[in-house]
């Protein structure tokens, strides 16, 4: 499902929490949202999926504008941190309630559903007896259920047990690599976002910063280099105009694939600097910090 | 997602309520056993029916009763319409496609029809009841079916029921503002206040009233059908605003 966002802007009592101008989320293929706390990334998520409607302009999905023709959220399933379910009911009863309320409601389905993430055991029971990973799990069933063409996940593995966690990310994998789903994810686990998304979306203060491509970024396979001696290191690297950032704490991040990297390995030798340490930093790290 | 179908859903989640289910039950045979104790006072034992005790317990039962079955009748309708910001499920609900504007009148008519049957569970059995017991005296039938004809027109029904329309939307008004929270009741009790003050006064002004007896109840009609489509307005606004 494509998304496209025109002047979207949400304020929260005269401040403005989310001001995109314009923002195209292709169809298919996996896109995280990231940004720091308070960034606006669940307002955008909550503004997707009509939980905030008092926004100006315009957010389309399919070409269907999402405020006045909110059927199209038949198809969009989503788990937001904060969510919640009648805690007075079974999970069974959940279950039956929110699909039915977009549908029929496939019992056998959600039967094998639960069993893969581990709650099949507990859904007889009141919610309100179910710890917090357990009502995640309930949550992300109920997005789950009605195999979603777009799904939008904030903070998905927060409270998640690890089985479930890897459940799910190889689940979440499965559905990415056939195809058939869009996927739209926030994390604040950089490994989480670079393990599924070709594209991210930087956010912040509400506004959009910064789209990078993974794929090319990650081939550029960018170093952070500490060095007995950063500064005399970084004198080099200018002398041969080799392409370097000094990061804050006086690291040097660059490229290892640049095809000079092993004549300034041999300048190091020459001029006896002993390499402390070679770090990954993640292209979205970079971006981040 | 249509209207229908949230009312549909909306039944299915009412209807797995169990404490409700439960309540509802025992005030219902309670008041069955007591209309029926009541209609045979005079064969029961004599030791019962002159003991001063019996007599004292009986009526504290019956105005206890009473009681209660008021405050489920009125609180009820105050569940039904709280229930979803209560659990705070309404970011869920909206999230699977519902409109804002079929939730209102999904909740309109939802709540119409259970606190209807909710009357019709704990007052059928014991008005039959009656009805039988003042059959056995045909004069005592006559006299309250009469007293009741005479009494009664087209005109008062129907203000009746679009009264009760007002109120419940009435209803919805004050808990969509207040978000479900407790204090929308005495919300609802202050917004009522402020309409009867406005309904007579307007009722004083309008010149209709002295005509005829049609004149005053259109004009009733008019006020309440105006007052209905904008405390529904109103919520609907509410609604459209706020952030789930």
């Amino acid at each position: 499902m494509q998304i496209e966002i025109n002047n979207l802007v949400v304020t929260y009592k005269n401040n403005v929490a989310l001001d995109l101008k314009n923002l195209t989320i292709p169809n298919g293929g996996a896109y995280g949202i990231v940004g720091h706390n308070g960034a606006g990334k669940t307002t955008l998520f909550k503004s997707l999926t009509n939980i905030i409607t008092n926004y100006s302009g315009e957010i389309q999905i399919d070409g269907q504008n999402v405020r006045d023709n909110p059927a199209i959220l038949n198809r969009v399933g989503i788990v937001l941190d904060g969510m919640s379910v009648y805690m007075n009911q079974t999970g069974w009863f959940n279950l039956a309630y929110f699909s039915g309320l977009r549908g029929e409601f496939n019992r056998e389905q959600a039967r094998t559903l639960a069993a893969e993430i581990g709650i099949e055991a507990v859904l007889n029971q009141k919610v309100k007896t179910y710890s917090y990973g357990m009502k995640k799990k309930l949550i992300l069933l109920i997005a789950l259920l009605h195999q979603p063409e777009l799904l939008i996940l904030d903070e998905p593995f927060r409270g998640l047990d690890l089985d479930t966690v890897q459940w799910f990310k190889t689940y979440l994998q499965k559905l990415i690599s056939e195809g058939s789903m869009t996927l739209l994810i926030s994390s604040h686990v950089q490994s989480d976002i670079e393990m599924f998304c070709k594209s991210v979306f930087v956010i912040d203060h509400g506004q959009l910063r910064e789209t990078i491509d993974l794929a090319t970024e990650s081939d550029k396979k960018l170093r952070v280099v500490d060095t007995t001696d950063n500064v005399k290191v970084q004198a080099i690297l200018t002398e041969m105009a080799y392409e370097h950032e000094v990061l804050a704490d006086a690291r040097i991040q660059l490229s290892i694939k640049d095809p000079k990297w092993r004549e300034v390995q041999m300048k190091l030798i020459d001029a006896e600097i002993e390499i402390n340490e070679i770090g990954v930093l993640s292209a979205l790290d970079n971006k981040l910090n | 997602m249509t209207i229908q179908r949230i009312v549909e859903m909306e039944f299915f989640k009412f209807f797995h309520e169990k404490v409700y289910m439960l309540v509802f039950g025992i005030i219902a045979v309670l008041n069955i056993i007591f209309t029926l104790v009541l209609a045979n006072a005079q064969s029961l034992p004599a030791e019962l029916y002159g003991n001063k005790t019996f007599g004292s317990f009986m009526i504290i039962s019956i105005m206890l009763l009473i009681a209660a079955n008021f405050i489920l009748l009125y609180w009820y309708p105050f569940h039904v319409l709280s229930v979803d910001y209560n659990n705070d499920v309404l970011a869920l609900m909206m999230a699977s496609g519902i409109k804002r504007k079929h939730l209102f009148y999904a909740k309109l008519i939802v709540t119409i029809c259970l606190s209807m049957l909710a009357a019709v569970v704990l007052l059928l059995v014991p008005g039959t009841l009656l009805v039988i017991e003042l059959n056995k005296n045909i004069e005592m039938l006559q006299l309250v079916f009469s007293s009741f004809m005479n009494n009664f027109s087209w005109y008062y029904l129907i203000d009746l029921i679009l009264a009760y329309i007002t109120t419940v939307t009435l209803m919805l008004l004050a808990c969509t503002w207040m978000r479900g929270a407790k204090k929308a009741i005495l919300v609802f009790i202050g917004l009522t206040w402020g309409y009867r003050i406005i309904t007579s006064f307007a009722l004083l002004v309008i010149p209709t009233i002295d005509v005829n007896e049609m004149g005053h109840y259109l004009a009733i009609y008019g006020i309440q059908i105006i007052a209905m489509i904008l405390f529904g307005y109103i919520t609907q606004r509410i609604m459209a605003k706020q952030n789930l």
